[in-house]
């Protein structure tokens, strides 16, 4: 599974569970991306993994960068905690947000380009 | 050089327009279709309140209308149509429930409420019919919750438009890939593969807008550049072959520069030093790099050879006048330590390919050795090498340089013409070397006797030849008498052996009026022949007045004798020898040669042309005929008697003695002619046999034994010792004339005569009496005992028969 597949699926659950306002499958999305941002265990990483998928590295990218955390982890701990943030805590005044993250998610799964993973790659985070 | 394009390249691709397209085109495509969703449900969510508000006015309204036609009390009187009222407005204002109450908690409910419904209450006051206070009554609107509304509305909002305006980005973002992305990944990809190196790789033209127009112009340019690319690299190629081929000729050209044996300096357009070949740093002492930029003329001083003088540099006046300059004059180039090379040097200039003078090239060959020896040559071509002395022909050369500077000055000058006398002798006995010594010994004591000026030459075997400057003949004839003194006074010494030689001087002045150089030698040795013919060692002064038969000098019998032999002007004549003995007076005769003059038919002495013969070899050509004609005489004459010789005596000079051939020629002749050797006897002269010792032993040896007979001719006259006789098989000795002729009046000669009759007798062998011209000599050989005689008084010579004129 590649990342690109992963946000497309993700982002498609997530605006179902937002429709039908499925609260407890958005709780687990949101908790399945902190989970993975905190271990570094993403799902198509695991993946890989089981189908004995070696990851690919880019040495050359991974040493021009300038600080040694992957960007994906960062964005899977910064879209969880937008998530908890807008969703769980103030879900009247941010409601709009977790619709925006998800549309996002699910618009960079679609068109492979996740402005938010290009930021965080610009930052310096490893790719 | 390709690293850093490819990484251009490559960041160009990573900068990834198809991402910044997505990245506009999909995400704010997307960001403004929230945006208009966001904008749509909040004005949604204020009609929504506001038609809320709106219906609960209306619904007052109504109510408050409702209630006034209802009479007091009014829930509890006729409420029925206040119900229907009420149930009709519910279905028209889309409200949940209503209730009114009034005073005594009279209520009316219509509807079912609920607590998640929003209530909203007011307070009525309502005008009843015979009651003139109004009465107050409250009435409570149940609505839906507005939230629970607004929540439902936004998700469906959001996710349709949210859908749509995602499914249209990724329509957006594909048609703008396939437009856009895909042929400009496509152009980048094959600019990539250009940039590698694949110089095939060209744009898809395939398209029809604007990628197809511009993949045409980049493949047209591409294609230009290709063909450039291939014209610049043929060019390269070319270049690179026409640098290599010009590297070989600049590695040609200088190994040529190093290798040649000249030296070569080139300089610049203003005569500095460019560069020095190894021969010019020898040359010159000057290494390239010192020598580099410096001005030529400190490099190079080129002087005249016999003065010193500093002469132009060539290279000047070639950069001057633009053409080849030679240095015309013997120069030497001063090296940079001073010492001084001969050259022989030319300069020319280097032009540009528009002609014009860029620098010089000057060549210089160190030709010390070449002219040491043309300087040697020169010398050897205008001296004697034995002597030192001027040869002849440089004494021509002197001699008509006088000749032209008396015309011009008309002063006098005197020419000497000097002969030595017996120095035949000398080399006859001694040898070449002997008379070599002599001749050394005598031009180093007459070089002491002439001044500075004076010319001195060897002019040729024997001949000396003075030219005296500014002189007239008095002063010619002292120096003359000083050279015949010298001469007279002078001792030759060779080994145990003692000579004096005397010299015969021919004096001529040399005046304005002298025709030429020919005219003063003719003299001169017309003069000197004049002196010798005058008894010699003495000077004759030139007057002009010689005689015709005199004044022929030896050079001009060569030809005489030559033309006498092809026009048989040679004769053979004959003088008996008469046995003192017997009596018998024709027996026994020798031959003797004449010539008969050109002019008048006289007959010519030996002694006049024989001793030019001996000097210019010339000898074994008259002994050759000699012998030959007396051979074919005997042949005609076999067996003469009755005044006719039997045994005939034949003259050998020392040169043929000398001549390997000769023994060779005499026996083909006597094969040739049958002749009996026995009737030959061969006289050789001592002096002759003494210098050809070897060669004498071996023909007498060798014709002796086929039975001819030997005579030492003049015996007694070169002071040899008898000892040569123990050597030499003769057959008869003859007693030199010099010591017959006056034996009558000389004891001396007499005793010396009876001492060599006694030698021969001794040794066997026969002796004859030359020069006998008295009978009182006649008488006294016979008292001696010598066995034969020849002279005037025995006999007088005369022609052989068949032989004269």
């Amino acid at each position: 599974m590649t990342n690109r597949l992963y946000r497309l699926i993700f982002g498609s659950i997530m605006l179902i569970a937002l429709y039908f306002d499925l609260k407890p499958a958005v709780y687990f999305l949101i908790a399945m991306m902190l989970a993975e941002g905190l271990t570094n265990w993403t799902i198509p990483k695991v993946i890989k993994k089981l189908r004995g998928i070696s990851p690919h590295v880019d040495i050359n990218a991974q040493s021009s960068c300038r600080i040694n955390i992957e960007a994906e982890r960062v964005w899977r701990l910064m879209i969880g905690a937008a998530f908890v943030i807008s969703y769980i805590f103030f879900p009247q005044e941010l409601w709009v947000l977790p619709w925006f993250l998800a549309f996002v998610i699910f618009g960079a799964g679609a068109s492979d380009v996740c402005p938010g993973l290009l930021f965080m790659k610009k930052v310096g985070f490893k790719p | 050089m390709n690293e850093p394009v490819s990484v251009v390249r490559s960041d160009l691709v990573s900068g990834s327009l198809p991402t910044k397209i997505t990245g506009i085109v999909f995400w704010g495509t997307l960001l403004v279709g929230l945006l208009i969703a966001l904008i749509m449900l909040y004005g949604r969510e204020s009609e929504l309140v506001s038609l809320q508000a709106t219906n609960t006015i209306l619904l007052e309204h109504e109510v408050a209308d409702a209630l006034r036609n209802v009479p007091a009390p009014f829930l509890t009187n006729k409420h029925d149509s206040l119900v229907r009222t009420l149930q009709t407005l519910q279905a028209q204002l889309h409200f949940e429930a209503i209730e009114i109450s009034s005073p005594g908690d009279i209520r009316i409910l219509i509807g079912k409420k609920s607590p998640e419904q929003n209530a909203v209450t007011r307070s009525l006051l309502i005008p009843s019919q015979g009651i003139t206070e109004p009465t107050p009554v409250n009435m409570t609107v149940y609505f839906l919750d507005i939230s629970d509304t607004i929540s439902n509305y936004r998700r469906h909002v959001l996710m349709a438009i949210g859908l749509m305006v995602v499914i249209y980005a990724l329509i957006l973002q594909n048609i703008f890939r396939v437009l856009l992305s895909i042929p400009f990944a496509r152009m980048v990809s094959t600019a990539k593969n250009f940039a590698e190196g694949n110089a095939e790789s060209r744009f898809d033209e395939t398209y029809r807008n604007e990628f197809g127009f511009l993949s045409q112009f980049i493949k047209k340019a591409l294609d230009s550049i290709a063909a450039q690319q291939k014209e610049l690299s043929e060019a390269l190629a070319r270049a690179t072959q026409s640098e290599a081929a010009l590297f070989r000729e600049k590695e040609l050209a200088e190994v040529t520069l190093q290798s040649i044996n000249e030296a070569v300096i080139t300089t610049n357009a203003t005569g500095e030093v460019q560069y020095l070949n190894p021969v010019a740093e020898r040359i010159t002492g000057w290494g390239n790099a010192e020598a580099h930029n410096l001005p030529l003329s400190t490099v190079i001083t080129i002087v005249q050879e016999n003065s010193g003088k500093q002469v132009p540099n060539p290279v000047y006046e070639c950069l001057k006048n633009n053409r080849v300059v030679n240095l015309d004059t013997h120069g030497s180039l001063l090296r940079r330590d001073g010492e001084s090379v001969a050259i022989e040097a030319s300069a020319a200039p280097m032009r540009s390919g528009l002609g014009a003078v860029i620098g010089a090239v000057m060549v210089c060959q160190d030709v010390s050795q070449a002219r040491k020896f043309a300087y040697q040559l020169s010398y050897q071509a205008g001296h004697d090498s034995l002597t030192g002395l001027y040869n002849r022909r440089e004494f021509d050369i002197k001699l008509c340089d006088l000749l032209e500077s008396s015309k011009l000055s008309g002063s006098m000058n005197i020419l000497l013409y000097l002969d030595l006398d017996q120095f035949k002798v000398v080399n006859d006995t001694c040898g070449h070397t002997a008379g070599d010594k002599l001749l050394l010994q005598l031009s180093v004591l007459l070089g002491h006797k002439v001044r500075k000026n004076d010319i001195l030459a060897r002019l040729g075997g024997d001949e000396f030849g003075v030219l005296l400057m500014g002189c007239d003949i008095e002063f010619g004839k002292k120096v003359a008498n000083g050279f015949l003194e010298l001469i007279s006074d002078f001792r030759f010494i060779w080994e145990d052996k003692i000579f004096q030689v005397g010299v015969s001087i021919g004096l001529v002045p040399i005046t304005a009026s002298t025709e030429s150089s020919a005219e003063v030698m003719s003299a001169a040795d017309a003069a000197c022949y004049a002196a010798k013919d005058r008894g010699r060692n003495r000077i004759h002064v030139f007057h002009g007045d010689e005689g015709q038969g005199k004044k022929y000098g030896e050079m001009q019998w060569v030809p005489r004798i030559h033309k006498a032999m092809a026009e048989n002007r040679l004769h053979l004549y004959r003088q008996n020898i008469v046995s003192l003995e017997s009596g018998d007076t024709a027996e026994h005769a020798e031959i003797l040669l004449r010539m008969e003059s050109e002019e008048d038919g006289s007959i010519i002495i030996p002694m006049a042309f024989i001793p030019a013969a001996e000097r210019y070899n010339l000898m074994p050509l008259l002994d050759r005929w000699v012998i030959s004609k007396a051979l074919e005489w005997l042949e005609a004459y076999p067996l003469c008697k009755n005044g006719l010789p039997q045994h005939l005596a034949i003259n050998i000079s020392g040169q043929s003695l000398g001549d390997e051939q000769f023994l060779n020629y005499i026996v083909s002749q006597l094969e040739q002619t049958k002749i009996s050797p026995k009737l030959i006897c061969l006289e050789i002269t001592e002096t002759s046999a003494i210098a050809n010792i070897g060669n004498a032993i071996s023909l007498i040896d060798a014709l002796r034994k086929r039975g001819c007979k030997f005579a030492l001719d003049d015996f007694g006259s070169g002071m040899s010792s008898y000892s040569y006789l123990k050597n030499l098989n003769v057959d008869f000795l003859k007693i030199d004339g010099a010591f017959i002729k006056d034996m009558a009046n000389n004891p001396v000669d007499r005793a010396m005569v009876e001492s060599i009759n006694h030698i021969g007798h001794v040794m066997g062998i026969q002796t004859i009496a030359e020069f006998v011209e008295t009978e009182a000599v006649l008488e006294m050989l016979r008292e001696i005992g010598v066995n034969y005689a020849q002279g005037y008084s025995v006999h007088m010579p005369e022609p052989l028969i068949g032989s004269e004129k």
